[in-house]
């Protein structure tokens, strides 16, 4: 307490009400330009197109912020009504006991002493003034203090809102060390990705750090956000992955075998992120397994080989883990891949492959790019976001590879990634095996801004005709190498091969236009080894670069 | 900053002030920006309005062949 009974004389609620006016016309200015907002966006709805679709979610940020700051501005209008109130009763019981002094020809000093004016010994109206002093003393202490921690959970209410045209109000209060600013938690009860966008749109940018900080797991899985958030958010996730799943395996520890295992298990086992399994042992292999898939990805991102990755996906609530790592930087790069891998592929097991493979793929384009394309950087997503078919499946489980509904919930997932990429990219999907499948069906969805479709080793791309790909067919390459059991096997939709109208490439050996000799990609898994015609053409692709046709000599170098 | 001589000497008094100034001056400029988003979306809206009606009248007049719209007109 810093204030003097002589200052307490002095305090005035009216005052007080000056600041509340203030308040409750902001709420009204805001809520009038809510209003016009609402009314001008239903009258733009027959307005069609990027522009208006930029339109409307910048108006969307706008009404959040705005929202945001109605909410702040009424939580004080409602601290300074409260403050004002106990402020009257303060005043009354001060003029009650100076009314009462005044009668009983006592003085009250500035300091709060109580003072008899005539002599004599003390009598007991001074006693009961020296008590009402105290109690009004501890009164306006309380006043205080009430109204400070109103004021800090009002400006907790909401994120502090900048703006240039403020004129830098929020700075100089930041300056003053008089605001705490608090980010706004994120949309709730599973919002949108449209709806966490325009959050993330409202936030100012020095609260950016910490909103990753304290809200990982509403940022992370967010497509359209941009890279470098996903980034950090994951990583935060990884960690913690890592943490509660080794917790996980050693509470799963299975003891020996048992009659129960031989018995079929014990049933309904529940396990952090896993599905109930039939016995304690297969719960335990699924955690263990999720936990390598989590210290491989680590890993991963960890290598010091000069590329910068950045961790897109990360999920280990599934059966398996989900995982997708940028070879680049995907907010920037001019060219984008994205390569799905198919059967068989685990994180644990084939995401060290899989980056590899995109690392070579990625310095190939940029090379290429800068070579015979125009020019540009490139990122590689190795994408390996779906559960893919195992050797553990039987054939008549769903998650089948000779069946489609692996590769149509793979679509699922991917649809929305490609979708969230940045604008105004060239963006290649590279599928591989069945991953051409779960691509392939993934761009037959639409609206995914895939510009090429290469299709490697592809048992079928789910469609029947090319047209089904909403691509035109000359921008569908097709990989086969001729000793692949697999491309051509027509199995989920046409051969890719026969689709009419696409680009077919070569993968024997060919003279490079660099002057270097590829050789030829043999069997199943060979089609991006460095040094094979195969990788030579996919990343020509990528970097919208010439490529190399099957069965004709190069059209012109 | 009227509002800090509501309680000379308290803590809480000057917090109030400012947070008022400031919040009174934000709710001020982000209504504008609003109101102007607003006549943005009217103007937008009202010219691809305006563009659309264009783009169908040539092709109607036999200027331009079915494909054109509104989003592809020169």
């Amino acid at each position: 307490m810093t204030f003097g009974f002589a200052e307490l004389k002095s305090w005035r609620s009216e005052v007080l009400g000056t600041g509340i006016a203030a308040t409750s016309q902001g709420v009204i200015l805001l809520a009038e330009a809510g209003e016009q907002v609402a009314l001008a966006g239903r009258v733009a709805d027959l307005w069609r197109g990027p522009a208006s679709e930029q339109a409307h979610l910048r108006g969307a940020a706008l009404t959040t912020r705005a929202g945001q700051l109605a909410r702040r501005v009424t939580a004080l209008d409602a601290a300074l009504q409260t403050a004002a109130v106990a402020l009257q009763a303060l005043t009354d019981l001060l003029r009650q006991i100076a009314a009462v002094a005044d009668a009983n020809g006592l003085l009250i000093t500035d300091t709060g002493l109580v003072v008899e004016l005539g002599a004599g010994p003390p009598t007991s109206a001074r006693t009961e003034v020296e008590a009402a002093v105290a109690r009004a003393t501890a009164l306006a202490a309380q006043l205080d203090d009430d109204l400070e921690r109103a004021l800090i959970a009002a400006l907790r209410t909401s994120s502090d809102v900048r703006d240039d045209r403020t004129g830098g109000g929020l700075e100089r209060g930041y300056a003053a060390g008089l605001l705490r600013p608090a980010a706004n938690p994120p949309p709730s009860s599973n919002p949108t990705s449209a709806e966490v966008i325009a959050w993330w749109l409202a936030l100012p940018a020095e609260m950016q750090d910490d909103a990753i900080s304290t809200w990982p797991d509403q940022l992370g899985p967010v497509d359209g956000l941009p890279a470098w958030v996903r980034d950090r958010a994951n990583r935060i996730r990884l960690a913690r992955a890592e943490t509660d799943l080794a917790d996980e395996t050693r509470r799963l520890q299975p003891p020996p075998l048992d009659q129960a295992d031989l018995l079929g298990g014990w049933p309904g086992v529940m396990t952090i992120g896993t599905t109930a399994g039939p016995s304690r042992r297969a719960a335990y292999r699924q955690v263990l397994a999720k936990l390598e898939a989590v210290q491989t990805t680590k890993r991963v991102l960890d290598q010091q080989d000069g590329h910068p990755r950045q961790l897109l996906v990360f999920d280990v609530s599934g059966r398996s883990a989900r995982v997708a790592v940028a070879v680049g930087d995907v907010d920037s790069a001019a060219h984008l891949a994205v390569v799905v891998d198919g059967f068989t592929t685990t994180v644990q097991g084939g995401l060290a492959g899989a980056d590899r493979a995109a690392t070579d793929l990625a310095d190939l384009s940029r090379r290429e790019a800068g070579l015979w394309g125009g020019g540009g950087d490139v990122a590689v997503v190795a994408w390996l976001g779906y559960d893919a078919p195992q050797l553990g499946d039987t054939l008549a489980s769903r998650h089948s590879v000779i069946l489609r509904a692996s590769a149509e919930a793979g679509a699922s997932a991917l649809a929305p990634f490609l979708r969230g990429l940045p604008p105004d990219r060239h963006v290649t999907v590279v599928g591989h095996s069945y991953g051409s499948t779960t691509a392939g069906l993934a761009v037959s969805r639409g609206g995914t801004r895939v510009g090429d479709l290469v299709a490697i080793g592809s048992p079928g791309l789910g469609v029947g005709t090319s047209a089904q790909l909403g691509l035109r067919p000359s921008r569908v390459h097709v990989l086969e190498a001729p000793d692949d059991p697999v491309a051509g096997l027509g199995w989920f939709g046409a051969d890719p091969d026969h689709l009419l109208g696409v680009d077919l490439l070569a993968t024997s050996e060919e003279a490079l236009p660099d002057g270097a000799q590829a050789r030829a990609s043999s069997g199943h898994s060979d089609y991006l080894t460095p040094g094979t015609t195969s990788q030579w053409n996919v990343a020509a692709v990528v970097a919208g670069a010439p490529t190399l046709p099957r069965d004709r000599a190069p059209a012109s170098w | 900053m009227a509002v800090a001589a509501a309680m000379p000497g308290s803590r809480s008094a000057p917090r109030a002030a400012l947070l008022v100034e400031v919040l009174q001056q934000e709710a001020g400029s982000l209504s504008v920006g609003l109101a102007a988003h607003a006549a943005d979306l009217a103007s937008a809206s009202q010219n691809y309005a305006e563009a659309e009606a264009w783009a169908t009248s040539l092709t109607h007049g036999g200027c331009l062949p079915d494909v054109v719209t509104a989003g592809s007109a020169p």
